[in-house]
């Protein structure tokens, strides 16, 4: 099969795409509410009200933290919807016609759940310091450097999920098992001290075990960057291989279904 | 189906390689199924309109996505897009209003005429592109209005704004007066006329035999998978005559004979002679008349065309 085509000049540039999802994500995710909702009020609410009793005594810093990490994975979720939404909408039509760069298409529809996901993050680990003490022995780069990490590993993990499952049915079940399992059992609700040792055990292939284990070093550790950049090494070696695949997989063609 | 071939285009068009639309032999097969379209050959220059017939299921929408290659399959053949002095990015110069609305609905209709630009143009022409669509589709009322509260009418009109926001030279339009009202479908023929006296080509399936014969140059007939007759449209509104009449005035008074379904021109001029070697002198003849059929009529008479209006497939 041939189909002839010309060179790519005098059509949209990379970053002018990208910023048209972006734009275009950012105004349906402000207009839906309901992503605030899950980013935001869902584990507040959590967090306030199991606080130290699943965290250990005095741990409703660390409370706040786990819960946090744990509904970080909330830019899953968001990241498949925003890519099930092109079939919802039917405009996945005009991806399929013009073709534009698929790193300019992920990233706009990435950046902005990525941000609302950073600002959760950010949000949830000020209060966990201001109102409930938590310590801040590492420096805030630490932090940055262990949220970037882990939205990475989660918004490719939405990708992927959205690669691997047909409609949205599908993939909201899939999403929430591994939200609640991995959430568990990566220390995110009740510590990996308190864990059981099965639990402890599973934990580790979790991104949430490594995400806490940074944290837990930058605020109530000892503040230092080699155990901190060992959990973000894994977490990174993750968000790469996942971003490999959903950049090599992903085909503007694929039929799915938006059964919203 | 009088006037048509089998293959796309006029002679002419069959010979030199200037179109904006050139698909040879293009077969098409979902996964490892059978192939539900085969041996399609069509030429399309700037100014053509093409409008596509066939019943439910025939694949005049497989058609249009098969030439695209916008759903994933095994396709055979060849498409040339656009090589008609468009230059640079052939796929820049091509848009599709399919038959399903695409629009965010969350977003206003400017809005989404603004994504659909910026998909295509570069950022310069982004603004100017939006405001000129929604001059040309009369959209400023609905402009800040959110797709999910608009009319059908609106919303499909918005769509085939959306679709056209970069001024493509190609254009698939996939029955594009479903839903509108009167004043509407005025409009959009209207516009789509323009397109054509602007050069662009397009390709229409609808099944309104209305919408084909007044904005379509050419007609295909889909059947069973394949092209089983394209040519211009005067072809085959030409091959279909409801009657004959000529009046002769003669010594008794005038005389009106009368000929139904005549047939093609010739076949009329058959006629014709045939009544003057009965005595009907052609110096007294005061006037002839062939009444053509319009292109509903015809297709209620053709078995192969026939189911191909009313429903959507």
């Amino acid at each position: 099969m041939r189909t002839t085509e010309g060179s790519t000049k005098d059509r949209a540039g990379f970053w002018s795409v990208a910023a048209g999802y972006a734009t275009t994500e950012l105004l349906v995710l402000w207009r839906m509410r309901t992503p605030l909702v899950f980013m935001f009020a869902v584990p507040a609410t959590l967090a306030l009200t199991l606080g130290s009793a699943v965290a250990g005594e005095g741990s409703h810093g660390r409370a706040m933290l786990g819960i946090a990490v744990m509904f970080s994975f909330t830019t899953t979720h968001y990241t498949g919807l925003a890519l099930f939404r092109e079939f919802g909408s039917n405009t996945w039509v005009r991806q399929a016609l013009h073709r534009p760069p698929r790193g300019a298409f992920l990233l706009g529809k990435i950046l902005p759940i990525a941000g609302i996901g950073l600002t959760q993050l950010s949000l949830f680990t000020a209060i966990a310091v201001v109102f409930y003490g938590t310590p801040v022995h590492g420096s805030v780069w630490q932090l940055l450097a262990i949220a970037v990490t882990l939205l990475g590993v989660s918004c490719a993990m939405g990708v992927v999920l959205y690669l691997v499952t047909a409609d949205t049915s599908t993939f909201e079940s899939l999403f929430y098992i591994f939200l609640i399992t991995a959430g568990s059992v990566g220390g995110a609700i009740v510590p990996d001290g308190n864990l059981p040792a099965l639990s402890r055990a599973v934990g580790v292939l979790t991104p949430h075990h490594w995400a806490l284990r940074a944290l837990d070093e930058a605020t109530s550790g000892r503040g230092e960057w080699g155990p901190v950049l060992q959990s973000i090494g894994v977490l990174g070696c993750c968000a790469v291989v996942l971003g490999a695949v959903a950049a090599t997989a992903f085909d503007y063609r694929r039929q799915k279904y938006d059964l919203y | 189906m009088s006037g048509l071939t089998r293959e796309g285009g006029t002679p002419a068009d069959q010979a030199t390689g200037d179109h904006l639309l050139a698909v040879t032999d293009l077969s098409f097969a979902y996964g490892d199924s059978p192939p539900v379209l085969t041996g399609v050959t069509l030429r399309l220059r700037g100014g053509q309109v093409l409008g596509v017939l066939g019943r439910n299921g025939a694949g005049k929408s497989t058609l249009i996505n098969a030439i695209l290659d916008i759903v994933p399959g095994r396709r055979a053949g060849e498409v040339v897009l656009g090589q008609e002095g468009t230059g640079g990015d052939t796929r820049r110069h091509v848009g599709v209003a399919g038959q399903r609305i695409s629009l965010y609905k969350k977003l206003t209709v400017a809005e989404n005429l603004t994504h659909a630009a910026r998909l295509v143009l570069p950022r310069g022409r982004v603004a100017s592109a939006t405001e000129r669509a929604i001059e040309d589709f009369g959209l400023a009322k609905v402009a800040r209005t959110p797709v999910h509260r608009l009319s059908g009418g609106w919303e499909r009109l918005s769509h085939i704004a959306a679709s056209f926001v970069h001024a493509p030279r190609l254009r698939f339009l996939d029955e594009p007066t479903s839903a509108l009202d009167f004043e509407t479908r005025t409009r959009l023929v209207a516009l789509m006329a323009r397109w054509r006296q602007d050069g662009d080509a397009m390709i229409v399936t609808s099944h309104y035999p209305e919408d084909i014969e007044e904005t379509c140059t050419h007609v295909a007939v889909v059947s069973g998978g394949t092209v089983v007759g394209v040519g211009p449209l005067r072809d085959l509104l030409g091959g279909y005559h409801s009657e004959l009449l000529m009046r002769v005035g003669g010594e008794d008074g005038p005389l009106t004979l009368r000929a139904p379904a005549p047939g093609t021109v010739g076949q009329a001029a058959e006629t014709l002679a045939r009544w003057a070697r009965e005595g009907h002198a052609a110096s007294a003849v005061e006037s002839v008349r062939l009444t053509s059929r319009n292109l509903r009529e015809i297709i209620s008479l053709d078995p192969e065309l026939r189911g191909s209006v009313g429903e959507n497939d």
